[in-house]
């Protein structure tokens, strides 16, 4: 059993930058800056040798000297199969390469903390499937962490951002844009509670595109003026790209920004303006805002019904994607939360509830609670109140929300006219997270004609925990086995959905077409998905645990593990 | 090598546009393996920097994923580039194949037009083979015969469907069209005495081949089993054999003057099932020219059973019932039935069986509700219908039936089923197909007595799709069409026929819209007699029917079927 107090490490793994953070003692969640001193660490790795390699800023210097040993954006082919890279004779899946740079960030963060660290809450986008989320637990287990939870990354960002704000009821939409990936989740906060509504994304959608955008314009530039393509070659398309980068980062802030291109002796310099920026990416821009209506659609909510928006991810700092957030809300986008950094803050901070229950400022924070109550009682029975109080059974043990005065790292205190807590006074309230499955999960069956048909069983959008009870019935006559094939996808064809799991249930007495056999799905907190067959007439029943996986198995894990430990990594 | 990374390789030179890989590698194709696998992986190391180029991205995560495969591919080039070429080679078959149709719509084909299809073929860059093999399966389809050039004079003047140069089983239209021909052609040759020769030997063809008795007596007599109606046939013929002369060789046995020994199969010769968990029937109804006792065997029992296993002497008609058993190994088993006369005569009905790829576990709520229904529905609805014919349960479907269930268990599909020893007494009838809503009744089931039960389907929506401009018309393979088209063609030209005069024909064309799902969804119809509102919604019913795989998201597909009925 972990110490109360032992540090989990929130991990926001990125596409183009990774942070890493942990909740103090106090309750205060704190970024881990790595060993360059740096908030976020660039998600890129560069082999420079069978057993060796460079992550983060180094990495990216690199990129333009030895571009074929470089990987950037490998979140991207997360849960791929057959996807591996060849470093040196040696293929390296997704997994392992992500692996080097989580663990590039834990020892950045042992180093600087002073103690070893085991756990670890890593972040990925909701509109992550099975697969994307089992190869990211799986990279965390080459790197040598103890993967305690995966959360989505808009709920992480919500927690961190409504941890001073709970206590009232509040909607809120996480609008988040980062390197690679988007997702748009609409959360409710209902006292303590911080609720899924709805989500959806495009795991194939962030800033890349919209360098790539600048990218292709500038090359065809020109490519017109010399019939020469700088994406052509390796090298000097990864210099391209870079000043195309800074180029997107500079227009941000800037009306106007120039690429200097230089390829085979010819240079040219391309300027681009921040309008000629918005038409070569407007569609990119409708994309957004498609997804971010859909999402409010299925929350049931207009967009004057939500009381914050919350921008994620570096690339909403493009001021196209803050105006249109501003016109489509009406007002402007929450202050106060930085957009790098909320995420992996969230991720600590869901580590701490989920898994640290008795951590020392969760304590702190109830007895503080309990004390408060008290006094509030007593302060009470000494002058009653001449009418009649409202909610006179608030005293009753459960102090009403207002009165909680709600705490942590001493920065802050919600309501209630208690008196401001000293800087590092322990508290921290506990939040409870209520996530909500992205993917629908159902069930292979043959239907009237016996033909194969995939029925859904937990839809998408469903708040986790759920536990789903259906009736089936045996197909053909004497039948002495049954076996529930889980699905995830949407769609009512095998091929259009991914068999996640199986589970057999077998040496049934053989008995006629109708017989009924029950299935339940349980889907967990931690993403974990019990299955149980039930034989209704005998009451045979059998019951597995369908693991997310993200393509290894655990002998390939183990020697990926060994490798990684072998592995320099700076 | 497998397909599968053939496949690949294909697709992955069509991506980066090239002809083949060593074209893609800048290597001659008499490159060794070693050498050409050397350079591919090279070419992945290099296409690992250029993964995030947006210009070679596709390129690049193609060759990363797939480079397991297209390696595998290049441990045998010449495999490989021997199925370039048969892969260029089907490309531009398509074009040859309609040249030979145009050239066998005429519904003969004599030397001269081989040789003009072969030369068209070479241009094409078309192995002879593939030539050979694709002229066979057409003239075959079309019911025309290749030259004959084996018989001699004499024989070619005593054989009216070499005279006519049709086949044995081409059907009554195509047999009038060569006469035509012939005649027209009899006309044209300068020397008279030839010309009448020739007018006189067509002329007395089509007396014998035009009329379906005579044309019978005519094939009994010549001593060929195979029946004019497309429907029957005789046992072991050659796969491809559109040049061998018609059937003509005599089955062993003692013989009646001038009768030769006849047996006919209905149905198919080779079918098809999906065998499941449970066991699937089929039957096998054949006629015999006289009663004669023999013997069934089937080459697999262990899977394929029937019964009962010899012939019954006193009649000439009989149904044998087939079983399909899930007990065979492998995902496909082919196995046969034969019957042998007692006079010799052979046939064999070949039966060809996959499992049916399925989870045990089945049928959702959507099967248990339906029970309830079907419950519901049994109350104070049996029937009893029409009695007559031979004993047995017999149900005739309109149009027809994908299942026919009888107390769960199937029975055989198609527009009649026929179950030879039904149990008596009450039993559940349910009958299926695509587009028609399942018809459920409870039957009662009188013993030892025959029992006609007509199943009408009701549509379960109108037939009125129509594709809209920015749907994309799929392709469906010739031979899907073939397969949902052939049991579904005479009852289409028997729609027609309902309004057929006597002596002439009536011809038009059924276009099938088929939507994404791979059911019809549509038909338009133009032609004669589809004026008749009766003709109409019986060729919709039909239509209806149709169902091939499910097509590419956002395609629909057409299914063309023109018709030509004479009465
Ligand atoms: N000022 C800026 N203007 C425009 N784009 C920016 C700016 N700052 C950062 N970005 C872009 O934001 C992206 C990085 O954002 P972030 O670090 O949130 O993504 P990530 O977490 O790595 O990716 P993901 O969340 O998709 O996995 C990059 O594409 C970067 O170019
Ligand atoms: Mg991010």
């Amino acid at each position: 059993m972990a110490q109360d107090d032992e540090i989990v490490l929130g991990i926001d793994l990125g596409t183009t930058f990774s942070a890493m953070a942990h909740v103090n003692r106090y309750g205060k969640p704190e970024i881990v800056t790595n060993a360059e001193g740096y908030q976020t660490t660039p998600s890129v790795v560069h082999f420079y040798d069978e057993d060796a390699c460079i992550v983060g800023e180094e990495a990216v210097k690199m990129v333009v000297i030895d571009p074929h040993n470089v990987v950037r954006f490998i979140k991207r082919h997360m849960g791929e199969e057959h996807f591996t890279l060849d470093f040196f004779g040696r293929d390296y899946t997704p997994q392992e390469i992500s692996a080097l740079i989580l663990r590039k960030l834990k020892e950045d963060a042992e180093e600087l903390l002073g103690f070893e660290v085991k756990d670890a809450v890593v972040t990925v986008p909701a509109y992550f499937n099975s697969a994307q989320r089992g190869a990211t637990a799986e990279a965390g287990q080459i790197a040598g962490l103890n993967v305690l939870s995966i959360i989505n990354e808009p709920t992480a960002a919500a927690i961190a951002y409504g941890l001073d704000r709970i206590g009232g009821k509040r909607k809120l939409l996480v609008f988040d844009l980062g390197g690679g990936t988007f997702d748009v989740t609409v959360m409710e906060i209902r006292g303590t509670r911080l609720t899924t509504i709805s989500s959806d994304g495009n795991a194939e959608l962030g800033g890349k595109d919209w360098d790539d955008r600048l990218l292709n314009h500038v090359a065809e530039q020109f490519y017109e003026k010399f019939q020469l393509d700088p994406r052509d070659d390796a090298a000097p398309y990864q210099e391209l790209y870079e000043r195309c980068l800074n180029a997107k980062i500079s227009l941000s802030s800037k009306e106007r920004a120039v690429i200097p291109v230089n390829y085979r002796g010819q240079r040219m310099v391309v300027p681009v303006t921040r309008d000629q920026f918005v038409e070569l990416t407007q569609d990119l821009v409708d994309q957004c805002e498609d997804t971010a209506n859909i999402v409010l659609e299925k929350a049931r909510l207009r967009w004057e019904d939500l009381d914050d928006v919350l921008l994620v991810g570096g690339s909403t700092r493009m001021p196209m994607i803050r105006d249109l957030l501003e016109g489509l809300a009406g007002k402007p986008a929450a202050e106060g939360v930085n957009p790098d950094e909320c995420v992996s803050l969230g991720a600590a901070l869901a580590g701490v509830f989920r898994h640290r229950p008795n951590h020392p400022a969760l304590l702190a924070q109830r007895q503080q609670m309990v004390s408060r109550a008290k006094e509030v009682k007593r302060a009470e029975r000494k002058a009653p109140a001449p009418v009649k109080a409202p909610e006179p059974v608030a005293d009753s043990g459960r102090p009403k929300a207002a009165a909680i005065g709600l705490a942590y790292g001493g920065s802050r205190v919600a309501g209630g006219g208690a008196a401001a807590p000293e800087p590092e006074q322990y508290g921290l309230p506990g939040v409870t997270i209520e996530d909500a499955t992205t993917h629908p999960l159902g069930i292979v069956v043959l239907d009237r004609n016996r033909e194969e048909r995939v029925v859904e069983l937990i839809p998408a959008g469903t708040r986790v925990p759920h536990r789903y009870k259906g009736r089936f019935a045996y197909a053909y006559e004497n039948m002495t086995a049954v076996r529930v094939e889980v699905t995830e996808g949407v769609g009512s064809r095998r091929d259009e959905v991914t068999v996640i799991g199986k589970v057999e249930l077998t040496g049934l007495p053989p008995r006629p077409r109708g017989t009924p056999i029950e299935v339940i799905y349980s889907y967990g907190v931690d993403q974990i998905l019990q299955v149980r067959v039930i034989d209704v007439e005998t009451g045979k029943e059998k019951e597995a645990q369908i693991q997310f996986q993200g393509g290894m198995t655990s002998d390939q894990v183990s020697s990926a593990r060994d490798h990684n430990r072998r592995m320099a990594v700076d | 090598m497998s397909k599968k990374n053939l496949e690949l390789a294909h697709k992955f030179a069509g991506l980066v546009g090239a002809g083949n890989l060593f074209e893609y590698l800048g290597l001659e194709e008499s490159a060794t393996s070693d050498e050409v696998r050397a350079k591919l992986r090279e070419k992945r190391k290099y296409m690992q920097g250029m993964q995030s180029n947006p210009k070679y991205k596709t390129q690049a995560l193609f060759l990363i994923k797939n480079f397991g495969a297209l390696d595998t591919v290049l441990t045998q080039p010449l495999a490989y580039l021997d199925d370039v070429r048969r892969r260029q080679e089907s490309e531009h078959l398509p074009v040859l194949e309609m040249t030979i149709k145009g050239v066998l719509k005429g519904g003969r084909l004599n030397q001269e037009q081989v040789s003009f299809l072969s030369h068209q073929a070479t241009e094409l860059g078309i192995s002879e083979q593939t030539f050979q093999e694709a002229l066979d399966r057409l003239s075959t389809e079309l019911g025309v015969a290749a030259p004959l050039p084996e018989l001699s004079d004499a024989e070619k003047d005593s054989n009216h469907y070499a005279v006519l140069g049709v086949r044995q089983e081409a059907p009554r239209d195509i047999i009038y069209d060569a006469y035509r021909e012939a005649y027209r052609d009899a006309k044209a040759t300068p020397e008279p005495a030839a010309a009448r020769t020739m007018m006189e030997a067509a002329d007395q063809a089509w007396r014998v081949l035009g009329d379906p008795r005579t044309r019978e007596a005519y094939d009994i007599s010549t001593g060929a089993t195979a029946p004019p109606a497309a429907a029957r046939h005789t046992g072991p013929a050659p796969k491809h054999a559109p040049t061998a002369p018609p059937v003509r060789q005599r089955q062993g046995g003692p013989q009646a003057a001038g009768v030769g020994p006849r047996l006919e199969i209905f149905g198919e010769p080779v079918r098809d099932f999906g065998v499941g968990k449970g066991p699937v029937a089929d039957q096998i109804r054949l006629r015999t020219a006289i009663p004669m006792s023999g013997f069934v065997t089937s080459t697999a029992p262990q899977w394929l059973k029937v019964e009962p296993a010899h012939l019954i002497a006193t009649n000439q008609e009989q149904v044998l019932k087939v079983t399909l058993l899930p007990e065979f190994e492998e995902a496909e088993a082919t196995a046969a039935i034969h019957i042998v006369t007692e006079r010799g005569d052979r046939a064999q009905i070949v039966y060809e069986a996959h499992r049916r790829r399925f989870s045990p576990l089945t049928v959702g709520i959507a099967v248990l509700t339906l029970v309830t229904v079907a419950v519901a529905l049994a109350v104070g609805s049996m029937t009893t219908i029409k009695s007559g014919g031979p004993p047995g349960l017999t149900i005739q479907i309109d149009p027809s039936a994908d299942d026919v269930l009888l107390n769960g268990v199937s029975m055989g599909d198609g527009s009649a089923v026929f179950v030879p020893n039904p149990p008596s007494g009450r039993a559940k009838l349910r009958v299926s197909q695509r587009n028609f809503r399942t018809y459920e009744r409870d039957i009662e089931i009188p013993p030892d007595q025959p029992l006609e039960v007509p199943v009408v389907l009701e549509l379960t929506e109108p037939m009125d799709f129509r594709p809209s401009g920015d749907m994309i018309q799929g392709t469906l393979e010739q031979d899907v069409v073939q397969r949902v088209m052939k049991p579904r063609s005479k009852s289409m030209d028997d729609c027609i026929g309902a309004v057929a005069e006597p002596g002439k024909t009536l011809s038009g064309t059924v276009r099938i819209h088929i939507r994404q799902s791979g059911r019809a969804q549509g038909v338009e119809m133009d032609g004669d007699g589809i004026s008749n509102p009766r003709v109409r919604t019986c060729l919709t019913r039909q239509a209806a029917a149709v169902y091939v795989h499910p097509l590419e998201e956002g395609d629909y597909a057409t299914v063309r079927y023109d018709y030509k009925v004479t009465l």
